[in-house]
């Protein structure tokens, strides 16, 4: 998405160059009537409506955007228009007349920065929004990106500020028009030298991401063993010496017990986490059988809180197995562990199928329960890694299970939505397509 | 129900060594249980003691021969195809899994700390076997 707004913002910027360029041609060529200058202006003026219309083609599923850009191309093809007028009546003005034909030209170019600017800015909003919802680190990755951006916009805004100037400069004093050739070069140059640099930090971060990724996985793996073996050592003490230590000692022996399962919890779902982006296989996938696999892994827990299961049809769809029945688990697990005291859980999975907007069929799963729910203040942050909705002392968690969830979700380009009334049960839908990569 | 006559471990951990020949003892205890602390060692002992065992317990991550170099060369002789062979390591990565399973290991069992859950599991592995 960060090469997309870049590149819409690129193409905005070389047409507005374009535009410049026939500009400073075209007076130039009034002022000297040198041929050339003429032949540089028709040059540019051809060129113009291309470039427009490459830019067409990255907007296409954007409708505000496809807009805005309708409002462009008519600026520009009205101020080339007036630039043409301006040749044309040229033998038959007074200078005063010229002036007023310039100045009013010139207001046109205004708006044409400005609407470049508007567009630029809705490409910079549009990122933003979708960048906010990743994590922190990729936070910080859009807001260099974002930075970058408005460091070449502002390239781009004293490029035109110069040029204006130069320009007027020039008509004043007729001098060399090459001069004005060369600035625009050079403003050129400097607008691609900034863009490669933008291209470089984009590199940069993406490698970055990459290694900490490798770097939760290896640390989350590494960390298991000694707790491991703190674990085997701990459980030899309770099954050979318990009988030797005092209440006391049982009692802090216990609470190590619990420590060690809650650290190893909360290891095992860090490494879920950061194995994800792992690159892993597609296969067709039996949701059916993933469901029951699902169930087997909590078979336990499903008869210890006497839960109901309720199963429909599901689907066949192309997906990575081992993170369909994650996030099966987790999901069911969720259901399990927020439950109403008194009331026997009812777990429902249905399923249905959609078609998206480009004709790929679609799958939506619902998985419904009737626990305690939560607020729907939480329905966003409750995906969020680290983030809970209820307290850790009350129903215990490391607070990444849904994280997982949504990350799996994306990664196979669906969504996971929730919603709830407290009191009566949570709704968690998921949307994936049917035949992804 | 058939014995495994010889049993193999081969893992550099002395204390996973201990804790694993814990549970065979139990589950087994007229087993000869063997063990070694890398890939070079355990097929340098195969090779001179023959029959090779019925069973072998192998850790991935060791010095010199890994458990995957181990097994591609075991896998090379046909005089083992008997043998049946569980890998036993802390990973549980998916591509390890595949790749172990690929080279002809019969079992995947990731290190667990409780004894209980470590015999129940070896005897599911096996149940079909020994």
């Amino acid at each position: 998405m960060v090469d997309h707004t870049y590149l819409v913002k690129l193409k905005l910027q070389t047409a507005f160059t374009t535009l410049l360029k026939a500009e400073s041609a075209q007076r130039g060529y009034i002022i000297t009537s040198d041929k050339d200058l003429l032949n540089k202006f028709i040059e540019a003026r051809n060129e113009l409506p291309l470039m427009a219309a490459s830019v067409d083609s990255l907007l296409i599923d954007n409708p505000e955007q496809v807009k805005n850009m309708a409002t462009t191309k008519r600026l520009f093809r009205a101020r080339l228009v007036w630039l043409q007028n301006v040749i044309d009546v040229i033998p038959n003005v007074t200078t005063i007349t010229l002036d007023s034909l310039f100045t009013r030209g010139t207001k046109i170019t205004d708006s044409i920065a400005a609407q470049i600017a508007l567009m630029s800015n809705a490409e910079d909003r549009l990122l933003s929004m979708r960048l906010s919802e990743k994590l922190t680190q990729e936070k910080r990755a859009a807001s260099f990106v974002l930075l970058f951006s408005i460091f070449s916009l502002i390239v781009v805004f004293f490029a035109y500020l110069r040029l204006k100037g130069e320009s007027n400069l020039l008509k004043a004093s007729i001098t060399d028009n090459t001069v004005l050739e060369s600035m625009v070069d050079k403003r050129t140059g400097e607008l691609r030298s900034a863009n490669e640099k933008l291209n470089v930090q984009n590199d940069l971060l993406e490698r970055k991401n990459a290694e900490l990724n490798s770097f939760t996985f290896i640390a989350s793996h590494d960390l298991k063993e000694p707790l491991r073996k703190i674990e085997i050592y701990t459980n030899k003490i309770i099954r050979a010496d318990e009988d030797h230590l005092t209440e006391d000692g049982k009692n802090n022996l216990r609470k190590v017990s619990d420590s060690i399962q809650r650290m190893k919890n909360l290891i095992d779902s860090i490494f879920s986490y950061a194995q994800i982006e792992q690159e892993l296989e597609y296969e067709k996938t039996d949701l059916a059988q993933i469901a029951a696999d699902a169930l087997n892994n909590l078979s336990e827990k499903v008869q210890e809180k006497n839960a109901r299961i309720d199963i429909d049809e599901l689907p066949v769809i192309n997906a990575v197995p081992e993170q369909m029945e994650q996030l099966f688990t987790n999901l069911i697990s969720n259901s399990l562990k927020y439950t109403q005291p008194g009331k026997s859980p009812l777990i429902e999975i249905k399923s249905e199928k959609q078609f998206a907007e480009n004709g790929d069929n679609c799958w939506k799963i619902i998985f419904s329960d009737n626990g305690i729910g939560f607020d729907e203040l939480y329905k966003e942050k409750i995906f969020q890694i680290f983030q809970r909705a209820h307290s850790k002392s009350q129903y215990p968690g490391t607070g990444i299970g849904l994280a997982i969830c949504r990350k799996i979700v994306e990664n196979h380009h669906g969504h996971i939505t929730a919603k709830s009334v407290p009191g009566q049960g949570s709704i968690f839908t998921i949307m994936l397509p049917e035949n992804f990569k | 129900m058939k014995l495994p006559a010889k049993i193999l471990i081969v893992d550099d951990d002395p204390e996973d060594q201990e804790f694993l020949l814990e549970a065979l003892t139990e589950i087994w205890p007229q087993a000869d249980n063997v063990t070694k602390n890398d890939g070079a060692e355990a097929l340098e002992y195969i090779e001179k003691n023959p029959p090779p065992p019925s069973l072998i317990f192998l850790d991935l991550n060791m010095p010199l021969v890994n458990g995957f170099e181990f097994l591609s060369k075991f896998k090379k002789n046909s005089d083992y195809h008997q043998s049946h062979i569980i890998i036993y390591t802390t990973s549980s990565h998916p591509h390890d899994k595949a790749k172990t399973k690929e080279l002809g290991a019969n079992h995947y069992l990731t290190k667990v700390a409780d004894l209980g859950t470590l015999k129940k599991k070896i005897r599911q592995a096996v149940e079909n076997v020994f």
